[in-house]
This record gives C-alpha cells, structure tokens and sequence, in this order.
C-alpha cells in the first residue's frame, strides 16, 4: 500500500529570539502525515509541540523564525514561503481548531460573521447569502441548532463553542486542519462528544490532521500515529497502539506512566522527577539523560542520539538503548 | 441592546444626580466666608440689615426646609438669583455652558480622532522606529500644559502671524450680516482653543489606545486571525479595534467632565466666555448660587456623559449584561 503524503516535515528548525539569548524551541523535527491520517503531537508544556504545528503554516510571534528545514505540504515547501504568499494557504489549505475554552472566537462578534468572512475572504465570489447557507449547513454538520448561528461567542457553552470552532474550521474544506487542544478544559462528558464528534467528520470527510496535546488518551482515541516529542526534539514516533503498549523510549514510558490506569491497581500517578533543559543553552547529548531512569553511561550526556528504526519501518525511536552505537 | 437595560441606566444616573444635588447643597452650607458683605458689596453689615437679607434669601429657616424649598425651585429650573449679576443663575449659566460645549465637544472630537489613530499606529507598529517617534510625541503633548501651549499658539499665530484671532467667541462688536458670516467668525476664534485643548487630551488618548491595542493584540482571537489568513492591517482594523475602543469610551466619558470643568485654563488665556471661566468669576465674588448652578450643571454633564457611554459600552460589547 503506497500512501500519498500530503505533508512532509524535514529537519525543521523553529528558533524564538529573545533578550536572554537564542530559544530552540524546534530543532531538527522530522515527521510525514499521509493523506486521512491522523497524528499526534504529544509531549510536556514547552516541548515544540505547538510550535512545531505552528510552523507549518508559519504562525510564529514576531520573534520566531524557521530557521532550516522543509515543510513539503502537497509537494510545495511552505518554509519558504514569504508571509504574503502564506496567506492564501492559511485556512483554504490548512486550518486550525482551536481550545473553545480559551478566547479563540472573537466576543464581540456574531459567529455567523466570523464563519463568513472566511468564506468571503478567500472565496470572494461567493455572495453573503451563500456564504449564510454554507454556515448553516456547517452547523448542522456538526450537530449544531442553525438558528442559533447568529450567537456570539459568550452565549453558547463550552462544547457548543467548541462546535462552532470545529464548523468554522471546515469552512473551506481544507486539506490538513490542525487541532491545537481542542478538547482541553471541557468537562469530560462534553469531551467525549467532540472526540466523537472528530472521529466521525474524519471518516465522513476523509480529513488528514494534526492534534496537539498533552493528553495521551485523546491521542489514543483520535489518532493514527503518534509524536513524541521532548525539547524540541522528536523522541518516539510510532502507530498509536505500539507506542502505548511497546514504547521503547524512557521519557515515553514515563509520559505513559503520569496518566493514571482506571483498569489497573490504584497508585499513586507516577511524576518525572526534574525539568526539561534549558533550551537556550541545552546540554550536549541526549537531552532527556539529566532526568533519565534508564541511562546507560557516557555516551548519554555526550552523543545526540538519532532516529532509528526498531520494528520494520513504522516506529522510530531516538535512544541510546536502540542506537547502532549501542550494538 | 434593550429598553430595560437604558431605563435601569438611566434610574442610576437619576439617583446620582439626587445624590449631588443634596452634596451641593450642604456644601455651600458649611463653606466659610460671608456672602452678605458680597451681596451688599460692604463690609460692615447693621444686623437688621443681614436679617432683611438673610429672610430675602431664605436663609433664616431650618436647612432641611430650606432643602425641601432648593429641590423644589430646582424642579421648576429655578436656580436662584445672582449675587454678582442681579440676573436669574439659569441665564446667566446657559450662554456660558453652550460656549463651553461647543469647544469641549470639537476638542473631543479632535483628540479622539487624533489619539486612536497615533495609537493604532503606534500599537501596529510595537517596538520599531515609527512606535517610539509617535509615543514619544504623545507623551511629550501629555506633558505640555494647556496654557502654556495655549500662549505659545497665541504668540505664533495671531500675534506673529495674524492667522486667527486674538481671543473672545465672535470679533466683539461687529454685527454679522448673515447666520453663515455669523458661525465663520466664531469657526475662525474657536480654532486654536479647540486646538489646544485637544492636544492637552490628545496624548492620553494616544497611550491609552496604544496599551489597550496592544493588549487585544496579544488575545486568542487574533491568532485565530492570522491563522484564518488575514493580512495584519485588516487584523489591526477589523479584529483588534472593536475590541480595543471599549477602553476608550470609558475614558472618554470621563474626561468629558473634566473637560467642562478644568477648561478655566484654555478659557482664560482665550478669553472664551466659557462656564470654566465663569466659575473662576463667580468664586472670586462669592457668588454662591452661580457657584451651585454652575456645579450642578457641570455635574449632570458628566453624568450624561457616563450614561451615554454605558448606552454607547452595551452596543460595542454584547458580553454586557441587560439584566
């Protein structure tokens, strides 16, 4: 089975400047997404996660660059893209969900507006009322009342605005849509509903995405594969199945190991002791060794380890443990 | 927007007024100096003749009667006597407050216009050589005081350059042929006041805008924007601004008040016969129920200013409760 890529990332470096000096914020993260698939970028705060799947559509702060690096989306690479010529990508393209708990809908205006006026922006030819009627059907697409499309933002609940977001994403039927927590801070009843409500528009629709988050049960429940990563760096990459239940990085065990098993003996939730590098001035080596259970010797505080294969060619791990250098 | 949620406003700004109208009027109660000496325009007062005075002004009776009797004249637009004038307080007030609203209301208009777009620019433009150069200008008019600037435009224009002039409202003693010739001669005199005052206010405009742009700027929605795929102008103008003006309609409202009252400065050195002057005039002469009218008058300015703008607020911002 030969699966069409749709976007391809190559050893993409995302650096932010700042007074205290330079932040690798991404540095050297590799990974494809074919088409309707679904990956996860998992990981702690501060990791790269959302900067990663920022840069792909280049929505850094001022002060953030792509410093090196690929971002191959249908073959063209969008890192080089310049900010005007970005634009026209940025939701026809690749859109975003984002946390409905947060402000990511503007308040004081109506949610049909905001639907619209992207429908109007990069389909210009579609008339007001057009672009109403596609509202509408956005709306009952995701199990939302049609009447209520002229709300604001403040007068819906969280799972309903969720909704919204979720509509107002498919908006323009783009190619890649990108879920940045979509499911953080609702109730878990109501995250139940969007999680459901993802997976069925995934196989209605065909849709190929890129869900961020910390949480690895929604990965579980939402994705194909999975990315973790740790300082800016991609530790594990594997289908979501094998990386849960044969995961062969350290720091990924332990990520496993801080959600709590409903299924098994009661515990306490294990934590990782210390913090993540500084990623200004990172250590030589592998950048989990500091905090690393399982560290083998020298060769941890002072070799990068690189991405290697360990089962065929499906899951990736970037370890000592599995390196060739161990061999 | 709901009748329910202006009529509640409204009833607020009702009970605010009742409110300083019983201030105002305790307040001139327990003011020291002698009002008699000044209506008499004499020192030295036979007691009969303060009695008579005293009975005249109703000053003789108990302060609640003599309270019931000033909310009950108030209710009729009867403010009293002038010591000063010998003329009813209401006629003598309405010439003077119109004068001052039409320079309040131009200088507003001038330095809100003024402040959002240095603001906006300045929010826009965070950090590089155009955002220092226009919030440095905003602080530095902050900083000049009103009749500084006000002597200083007076010196260049009409004295150096005979551009505008002097001061007054209209060329005094000229009758104007026509309502048109009539409106140009005070256009022409209200230029540089309006100027003047407009920039004293203009530069608080400016950082406020500046901040609370840059505030909005920093919100999920923008990204939400940016990621939507709109050029950072139509951001700035379209996403940011709605939301960034709350703040400014506010201040706003606020500095409507001091406004009216704290324009003795530009009124004085442009001889405008404005209401800030007259209080000046009026508390040299202990003049009390001009004084009082001219507080109450000033007062209920501000409060319509504020009821406006809470009217004006729950239009922009529909996250305002109607209950």
């Amino acid at each position: 089975m030969k699966a069409e890529k749709i976007l391809e990332v190559k050893d993409l470096r995302t650096y932010f400047k700042i007074r205290e000096g330079v932040v690798k914020a991404v540095d050297g993260v590799s990974f494809v997404l074919n088409r309707g698939e679904s990956l996860g970028l998992v990981g702690e705060s501060g990791c790269g996660k959302t900067t990663t799947a920022l840069s792909v559509i280049k929505l850094l702060s001022d002060n953030g660059t792509i410093e090196s690096g690929e971002i191959l989306f249908k073959g063209r690479d969008l890192a080089k893209l310049t900010e005007e010529e970005i634009l026209t990508h940025r939701w026809k393209d690749i859109s975003m969900i984002f946390q409905g708990a947060m402000n990511s809908m503007n308040p004081v205006m109506k949610i049909s507006r905001q639907i619209v006026e992207v429908i109007r922006l990069h389909e210009p030819e579609v008339g007001e009322e057009e672009a109403r009627t596609r509202v509408k059907e956005l709306f009952r697409l995701v199990n939302l009342d049609p009447d209520l499309m002229d709300s604001y933002p403040h007068e819906f609940s969280g799972g309903m605005r969720q909704r919204a977001i979720i509509a107002m994403s498919l908006a323009l039927n783009p190619s890649l849509i990108i879920g940045d927590e979509p499911t953080t801070a609702l109730d878990v009843m109501v995250q139940a509903q969007i999680i459901d409500l993802i997976n069925r528009l995934r196989q209605q629709l065909g849709m190929s995405m890129i869900m961020i988050t910390h949480d690895l049960s929604i990965i579980a429940e939402t994705c194909d594969r999975v990315v973790v990563m740790y300082a800016g760096k991609v530790a594990e990459i594997g289908p979501v199945a094998e990386i849960i239940k044969n995961h062969h990085h350290p720091y990924t065990e332990k990520l496993i190991k801080a959600f709590p098993d409903i299924y098994g003996e009661r515990e306490m939730v294990a934590s990782i002791p210390g913090v993540p590098p500084n990623l200004i001035d990172p250590p030589k080596g592998c950048l989990f060794a500091p905090r690393c259970h399982k560290k083998i010797g020298k060769i941890c505080d002072e070799v990068v380890p690189e991405l290697v294969a360990v089962a065929g060619s499906r899951h990736f791990v970037a370890c000592h443990l599995w390196g060739e250098s161990h061999e | 927007m709901n009748i329910n949620y202006i009529l509640k406003k409204l009833f607020h700004s009702m009970i605010t007024v009742l409110i300083v109208i019983t201030i105002n009027f305790f307040l001139f109660r327990v003011m020291p100096g002698d009002p008699f000496a000044m209506i008499a325009k004499a020192g030295n007062l036979s007691a009969e003749y303060k009695e008579s005075l005293s009975a005249l002004y109703g000053f003789d009776e108990a302060y609640h009667i003599q309270y019931l009797k000033y909310i009950k004249q108030l209710l009729t637009f009867d403010f009293g006597l002038s010591f000063k004038y010998r003329k009813p307080v209401l006629e003598v007030l309405g010439n003077r407050l119109m004068a001052t609203l039409l320079l309040a209301f131009f200088a507003q208009i001038f330095a809100i216009v003024a402040g959002a777009v240095i603001g906006t620019i300045s929010a826009a433009f965070r950090g590089k050589k155009i955002d220092v150069f226009a919030l440095g200008f905003a602080l530095l008019v902050y900083a000049i005081p009103a009749f500084w600037l006000g002597i200083v435009l007076v010196l260049f224009f009409s004295v150096k350059l005979g551009a505008f002039p002097l001061n007054g409202m209209v060329v005094a003693g000229l009758t104007h042929p026509t309502t048109w010739a009539y409106v140009m001669d005070v256009a022409r005199h209200l230029f540089l006041p309006v100027f003047t005052m407009g920039m004293a206010i203009m530069g608080g405009y400016a950082i406020i805008m500046r901040g609370s742009l840059l505030d909005v700027l920093t919100e999920d929605y923008i990204t939400t924007a940016r990621a939507k795929g709109f050029k950072r102008r139509d951001i700035v103008i379209h996403h940011a601004l709605p939301n960034a003006l709350l703040p400014m309609v506010t201040v706003i409202a606020i500095n409507m008040g001091f406004m009216i009252s704290g324009a003795i400065q530009t009124e004085t050195v442009f001889s405008w016969p404005g209401i800030g002057r007259l209080v000046y005039e009026a508390l040299m002469a202990r003049d009390y129920p001009v004084l009082q009218g001219a507080f109450l008058v000033i007062s209920i300015t501000v409060i319509l200013a504020n009821l406006i703008a809470d009217i004006l607020y729950g239009y922009l911002d529909p996250r305002i409760k109607y209950d």
